[in-house]
C-alpha cells in the first residue's frame, strides 16, 4: 500500500512539476538581461509591485476586521457569508472581473454614482487593478486569520476577557493579546495575497483594463508578450516564478491555517 | 466599608443563579459548594464578564451592574483583580510583562510581587518556562499588581508545591485594603485564608 | 506556449467524417459567418477556427486543412502560387461609439482626448497593429488583448470610442460607426487558399454573387 502511494504521489508531483521545467528549458538564459531590463518591463515590474503591495495593505484593513467577525460574531446565515468571502477563490477571475464591471463600471450598479457623484471612475485605473487584486486575494488572508482565531478559540477568548479584567480596553486587549496571537496567521495570510494578487490576471484586464505604466501589470505584460515574443513571456514568467516560489518557501508548512 | 455587595440573579441558558453577598474592605469570604453550583458564574458577573438579569452589584461604593437602571461597567473600568483557576497568563509575555500588564501596575509594584513571590528569577522567562506553582504565583502577582479593591481567587493554591502555597498566602494575607473572594473545594485553605464562608446550594448562595 | 486557441464547430448536418466533408481552417473574425458560407455551398465539414498566425503555424506543420481563410495571406510560409487561392472579402476599422453616440463625438480627432475614456486593440495583436497603421494619436485608456473585448468595453458603455472592425459594428446592435461611414483603407484582406481539388470548388463559389451578398450581410466589403 505505501508504494503505491509513495508511486502515485511521485508521478503526480512529477506532473506539477513538468510545466515549469518546461518553462526553465525554454528559458532563454544567456539572453535574460534584455527583456528584464527594456523599460516596458521594468513599467509592468513598478505597476505590478505598486498594485500588489496596495492591494495587500488594502487586504489587511479590510480584512482583518473581517476574518474577526466571522471568527466572533454569530449572525444568522454565517456559513452563506463564509462561503460568499471564499467564492473569489473558486471563480474563475474573468467572471469576478466582470461582476466587478457591472458593479463598479461607469454604468455600473453603484459605479455610476461614483461616477455621478464624486467623479470617480475605477476601471481603466490603477485603483481599479487594486480592487481586482483585492477581490481575488481578500480570502487567502481572511481563510487564515480566521482559522487561527478559530483554532485558539476559547482559549484566546478567555485570555482576552482576563485581561479587560486586569484595566486594559478592548482596543488594547485586540492590539496586545488577540494580535500577538494570531500574527503568524496573518504574516502568513498577507504573503499568500501579496502573491495571489502578483499573480491576478483574469480580474485585472476585464476590470482595470491593460495600459503600459498604469494598469499593464507582469501577468498582462506576460500574456501580451506571447503574441509577439515568448522570450520576453519566459523572461517574464521567471519574475513571477520567482516571486511566487520565494512566498510558498518562506511560508513552509504555515503556508495553510491549522484548524 | 463594603467593598461589594451584590445581590441578584443571572442566567445562562436554562440555569439560573441567585446570589446574595457583601464583603468589606480587608475581608475574605471563601465560596464553598460543589462543581457546577455557580461559583464560576459569580466570579464572571463580579468581573464584569456576564451581566446580571435581575438585582444590583455595587463595587467600591458604585453601581456597577443593575440592569432596571440600564448600568452595566464594562470589565476594563472595573477596580477587579481576578486570579482563574486555569491561570490564564499571557503565552507570548515575559512573566514581568504579565505581572505589569494592568495599566495601573507600576514598575515598582511588580518589582515588589516579584521579590515577594520569589519570582525574580523568572523576570524574563515566558510563562512556558515555569512550573504549575510559579504559574501561579505569576497569576496571584499580576492580579495584585492591577491594584484591585475586590480580588477573586478561584481555587488559587490547589493542587501546588508547598512553596508556593507558603508564598502566596502570605502575599494574601498582606492585603488589609482588599475584598476578596474566595472560591475553593479545599476547607483547610478556607480556614486559612477566610474570614467568613458561604454555600452555594441548588444554584442560590447564602452567606 | 500559449495553448493553440481552436474552437471545433461540426457544421450543421454534418454526421461524421465523410469522404465529401471538407475540413476548412478560419481566421476567429469570420466565426459567424463561416458556417453559412459552408451550409450555402452545399457543403458539410469541420470548421477550425484560430488566429491566421496560429492556423498558418498549423498548416506549416501539415495539418489536414482541405481550405484555409486567412487575414493575412503573408503569414503563410508556402507558395501560394501553386494553390488556387481567392480574395473574397474585406474589412476595414472603423472608429465605434456606443449607439446613439452619447459623448457627441465627431471623427479621428477624439482620439487624442484624454478626457474620453477610449479603447483599442493591444499593439502585439492584428487589430492592434492595423489601429497603430490608422496613424492617429491616441490617447487610449485601455489596450485591449482582442477586438473582440474593445466591442464589449463599447457595449457596456465603459469606454466613449473604440477602434474596431466595420464588421463587428454590423453584429453588434448597441454600437455605431462614428467614423468613417464608407469602407476604406487601410483595411484586411481575406484570402481564401484551397490545398485540395474539393477545397477549390468551395474557394471558387465564395467568389459568387449569393456568397458574397452574405458576406455584406456581415459588414464585409468587396476587395
Amino acid at each position: 500500500m505505501k508504494r503505491f502511494m509513495a508511486t502515485v504521489a511521485g508521478l503526480t508531483v512529477a506532473l506539477l512539476a513538468l510545466p515549469l521545467l518546461g518553462l526553465l528549458q525554454r528559458m532563454p538564459w544567456s539572453s535574460l538581461g534584455n527583456p528584464l531590463t527594456n523599460p516596458a518591463t521594468l513599467d509592468a515590474l513598478r505597476v505590478s509591485l505598486i498594485v500588489s503591495l496596495l492591494a495587500t495593505v488594502m487586504v489587511f484593513l479590510l480584512g482583518t476586521p473581517l476574518a474577526w467577525a466571522l471568527a466572533r460574531v454569530s449572525v444568522p446565515g454565517r456559513r452563506f457569508i463564509r462561503a460568499l468571502i471564499m467564492l473569489p477563490m473558486v471563480l474563475p477571475p474573468v467572471v469576478g472581473g466582470t461582476a466587478l464591471l457591472f458593479a463598479l463600471g461607469r454604468q455600473g450598479l453603484v459605479g455610476q454614482w461614483l461616477n455621478q457623484w464624486f467623479g470617480i471612475t475605477l476601471p481603466f485605473t490603477l485603483a481599479g487593478a487594486v480592487v481586482a487584486a483585492v477581490f481575488v486575494s481578500l480570502p487567502f488572508y481572511v481563510i487564515a486569520v480566521e482559522g487561527a482565531l478559530q483554532s485558539a478559540g476559547q482559549h484566546l477568548e478567555d485570555l482576552e476577557d482576563l485581561a479587560g479584567t486586569l484595566g486594559a480596553t478592548p482596543w488594547n486587549v485586540l492590539r496586545r493579546i488577540t494580535y500577538p496571537q494570531v500574527l503568524p496567521a496573518m504574516g502568513a495570510g498577507l504573503a499568500l495575497a501579496w502573491a495571489r494578487a502578483l499573480g491576478e490576471f483574469g480580474a485585472t484586464i476585464t476590470f482595470a483594463g491593460n495600459l503600459p505604466g498604469r494598469t499593464q501589470t507582469l501577468p498582462l505584460a506576460t500574456f501580451l508578450a506571447l503574441e509577439t515574443n515568448p522570450e520576453e513571456a519566459l523572461a517574464l514568467s521567471l519574475i513571477l516564478l520567482v516571486a511566487s516560489l520565494g512566498v510558498l518557501v518562506g511560508l513552509r508548512d504555515r503556508w495553510m491555517p491549522t484548524s | 466599608m463594603t467593598a461589594l455587595t451584590l445581590a441578584g440573579e443571572t442566567r445562562i441558558g436554562n440555569l439560573s443563579f441567585a446570589f446574595d453577598l457583601s464583603v468589606k474592605a480587608g475581608e475574605t469570604l471563601a465560596i464553598l459548594g460543589p462543581n457546577g453550583a455557580g461559583k464560576t458564574s459569580l466570579l464572571r458577573v463580579i468581573s464584569g464578564l456576564l451581566p446580571l438579569a435581575e438585582g444590583t452589584l455595587n463595587l467600591n461604593n458604585q453601581v456597577a451592574d443593575q440592569p432596571a437602571s440600564k448600568t452595566f461597567l464594562p470589565p476594563h473600568l472595573r477596580s477587579v483583580g481576578w486570579v482563574p483557576q486555569d491561570r490564564l497568563l499571557f503565552p507570548h509575555l515575559t512573566v514581568a510583562e504579565n505581572i505589569g500588564f494592568s495599566p495601573r501596575a507600576t514598575d515598582a509594584l511588580v518589582a515588589q510581587l516579584l521579590e515577594a513571590l520569589n519570582l525574580t528569577s523568572l523576570t524574563a522567562s515566558k510563562p512556558a518556562a515555569c512550573s504549575g506553582g510559579q504559574a501561579q504565583r505569576v497569576a496571584v502577582a499580576r492580579a495584585l499588581a492591577a491594584q484591585p479593591a475586590i480580588l477573586l481567587l478561584d481555587e488559587p493554591s490547589t493542587a501546588l508545591d508547598t512553596e508556593s502555597q507558603e508564598l502566596i498566602h502570605g502575599v494574601l494575607a498582606s492585603q488589609s485594603q482588599v475584598a476578596t473572594l474566595l472560591v475553593t473545594h479545599d476547607l483547610s485553605e478556607a480556614g486559612r485564608l477566610a474570614d467568613r464562608t458561604a454555600t452555594f446550594s441548588a444554584g442560590v448562595l447564602k452567606q | 506556449m500559449r495553448s493553440v486557441f481552436l474552437v471545433l464547430l461540426l457544421a450543421v448536418g454534418c454526421g461524421g467524417n465523410q469522404a465529401d466533408d471538407l475540413t476548412v481552417f478560419s481566421a476567429s473574425s469570420l466565426t459567424d459567418v463561416a458556417p453559412l458560407l459552408l451550409a450555402q455551398a452545399n457543403q458539410t465539414g469541420t470548421l477550425v477556427f484560430g488566429g491566421s498566425n496560429h492556423l498558418a503555424a498549423q498548416i506549416a506543420d501539415g495539418a489536414p486543412a482541405d481550405v484555409l481563410l486567412t487575414a493575412d495571406l503573408s503569414l503563410l510560409d508556402l507558395d501560394t502560387a501553386t494553390y488556387q487561392t481567392v480574395t473574397f472579402a474585406q474589412n476595414h476599422l472603423v472608429l465605434a461609439v456606443p449607439a446613439g453616440n452619447p459623448a457627441h463625438l465627431t471623427g479621428p480627432q477624439d482620439l487624442a482626448r484624454h478626457e474620453l475614456a477610449i479603447a483599442i486593440c493591444a499593439q502585439e495583436v492584428p487589430c492592434g497593429q492595423a489601429t497603430m497603421n490608422l496613424g492617429y494619436p491616441m490617447a487610449a485608456d485601455t489596450l485591449e488583448p482582442s477586438v473582440r473585448s474593445v466591442v464589449s468595453r463599447l457595449v457596456l458603455g465603459e469606454v466613449d470610442l473604440g477602434v474596431v472592425y466595420a464588421t463587428d459594428v454590423q453584429a453588434e446592435a448597441k454600437i455605431e460607426t462614428l467614423w468613417p461611414t464608407e469602407p476604406a483603407c487601410p483595411c484586411v484582406t481575406y484570402h481564401a487558399v484551397a490545398f485540395t481539388q474539393q477545397g477549390v470548388v468551395f474557394v471558387n463559389a465564395l467568389g459568387q454573387e449569393n456568397a458574397q451578398t452574405l458576406l455584406a450581410s456581415y459588414g464585409f466589403t468587396q476587395p
